[in-house]
């Protein structure tokens, strides 16, 4: 092609059928090499092919009843499309088609690109697990797709895994964080916060809690924007469009399982647990804790094992940026750490290869202390899951 | 006195070198430049994408959803062909006059011309 002279460079280029990564980005140079950055929210490949193969006797024959479903939704990911987003399916046509899913290689590509030095791998297919309404069928998917996990990615330099559990199997959820809390790749319990019902903060989940904070293994809730009939706690299902769903989905679930975590006194039962929310953004939490603390000052009393106002309970929390949002001024950021006192507990997120996914430019976009950008691209991560190796 | 600047030529690429459907990142010191051939048409526009960085350059050309005054408040596709989806997260922008649809904004665009049998931008 053209000439390469005056610093001029010219290639021809193909339009991209996937959303572009940030291995497809050519900008960072050594910039980020200084970082130990780890990518707290990362999914690969989990389609329910791949536990077929951990499920046996009557749920095995389940599996394979649903995997034969003609659902014209992506190949084997059968369970997802039916019971999330399908009311709004198609809404957003003229968007790339979903992300590729992610193989072992393509992880391995990625961090081996240099920018990514750990990445956490969250569920995919059975982020709608809280909704289901046989609690032994989501208790043997989850079980099925723990182990599948862990045998596909422990040993793996770099990679953590979060476990699944149903919350509304509690027994079955208790025995799987005992099973798989000495895997040292294990780093923490995901549980799915959309479409259970009560809420999480319930007494009937705190033998999951209890047995998570005697394993040191964190909590992280992981949302979902819409499921097809309730996004418990909260209603979305008669909003018309996908982006009302998704921008609101996330973050007010997140929210209202906040509350009722904090609210019906777990942190105080459990002063040794560690809670994250993954995927609901960050510009909402100074909201949830100074909301909460208002109506606390009046109505303490409904709330008595309280020992602090909810804000400082709510402050030790971590927060997955995802999606970070575009603030209008590069010092924004800062100024929203200082709200919610964020700095030692935000993680950076990117939701790889999800379609909404972050570039790490977005973060990089803004004015930070650089021992603040540290933080919250690897050493608070590296704190809240206790990544040693 | 009013000093005219001269403008800089970037030689991109012989013309039949860049046919029809084809596009071309060009890097200038720090500033990407995409350039399009649309039905034999040259476009060019400021290649990085002001939400997290990402290249123009390897979007998608296809048409989005309008309404307006115009399609009596009813969504229709429309612009087919010269809407430039970013391949980050799908911000749309018209190719013709960088324009981001949806927002109060715009990117740069750029003159193409053809000198010398080469598709030329001017800066």
């Amino acid at each position: 092609m053209a000439n390469s002279k005056d610093n001029i460079e010219v290639k021809k280029v193909e339009a991209a059928f996937n959303p572009v990564q940030d291995q497809d980005l050519d900008i960072y140079g050594e910039e980020l090499k200084k970082y130990t950055i780890v990518d707290v929210d990362v999914h690969v490949d989990d389609t329910l092919q791949n536990m077929l193969p951990y499920m046996d006797g009557h749920f095995g024959k389940r599996l394979e009843a649903v995997l034969e479903a003609d659902f014209m939704g992506e190949p084997h990911n059968s369970l997802r499309n039916m019971i999330a987003h399908v009311s709004w399916l198609g809404a957003a046509y003229d968007k790339h088609p979903r992300a590729k899913l992610a193989t072992k290689e393509d992880l391995l590509e990625r961090m081996e690109y240099g920018i990514i030095d750990y990445s956490i791998l969250f569920p995919s297919e059975l982020l709608p697990i809280g909704y289901l309404p046989d609690p032994k069928w989501a208790a043997a998917l989850a079980s099925a797709y723990n182990e599948y996990m862990v045998d596909a990615y422990s040993n793996v330099a770099g990679v953590k895994i979060a476990i699944v559990v149903s919350p509304k199997s509690v027994e079955h959820a208790v025995s799987e964080i005992e099973k798989h809390a000495g895997n040292s790749d294990v780093v923490t319990v995901s549980i799915p916060d959309v479409g259970v019902n009560p809420p999480l903060g319930d007494k009937k989940y705190w033998p999951i809690y209890e047995a998570a904070e005697a394993c040191n293994l964190p909590i992280s809730l992981h949302g979902i924007e819409a499921l097809i009939h309730d996004n418990y706690p909260l209603r979305v299902a008669h909003f018309p469009t996908l982006m009302q769903v998704h921008s609101m989905g996330f973050p007010f679930t997140s929210m209202l399982q906040v509350m009722s975590v904090v609210c019906e006194g777990v942190p105080v039962r459990y002063p040794n647990l560690k809670f994250c929310v993954m995927e609901a953004g960050i510009t909402w939490v100074p909201f949830i804790m100074h909301r909460l603390d208002t109506a606390y000052r009046q109505y303490r009393t409904e709330l008595p094992a309280l020992e602090a106002q909810p804000s400082e309970y709510i402050s030790k929390w971590y927060w997955g940026t995802h999606e970070l949002e575009k603030l209008p001024k590069k010092g924004d950021l800062s100024k929203l750490l200082d709200l919610y006192q964020g700095h030692d507990t935000t993680m950076w997120a990117s939701d790889w290869p999800h379609l909404e996914r972050d570039l790490i430019a977005g973060l990089m976009y803004y004015d930070l202390d650089d021992e603040v950008r540290a933080k919250i691209l690897g050493k608070n991560a590296i704190e809240f899951y206790g990544i040693t190796t | 006195m009013k000093m005219n600047k001269s403008k800089r030529k970037i030689a991109v690429a012989p013309v039949d070198e860049f046919p029809p459907g084809e596009r071309v990142e060009i890097k200038v010191g720090k500033i990407n430049i995409a350039v399009f051939n649309v039905k034999g048409e040259y476009f060019a526009i400021f290649g990085i994408c002001p939400h997290q960085s990402a290249p123009l350059s390897r979007g998608r050309l296809q048409g989005t959803v309008v309404c307006n005054e115009h399609t009596n408040w009813e969504k229709e596709w429309a612009h087919d062909g010269e809407v430039l989806v970013c391949p980050g997260h799908a911000m749309e922008y018209d190719l013709r006059t960088g324009k981001a649809f949806g927002y109060g904004m715009k990117l740069r665009t750029y003159d193409v011309i053809v000198e010398d049998d080469w598709v030329t931008v001017i800066l």
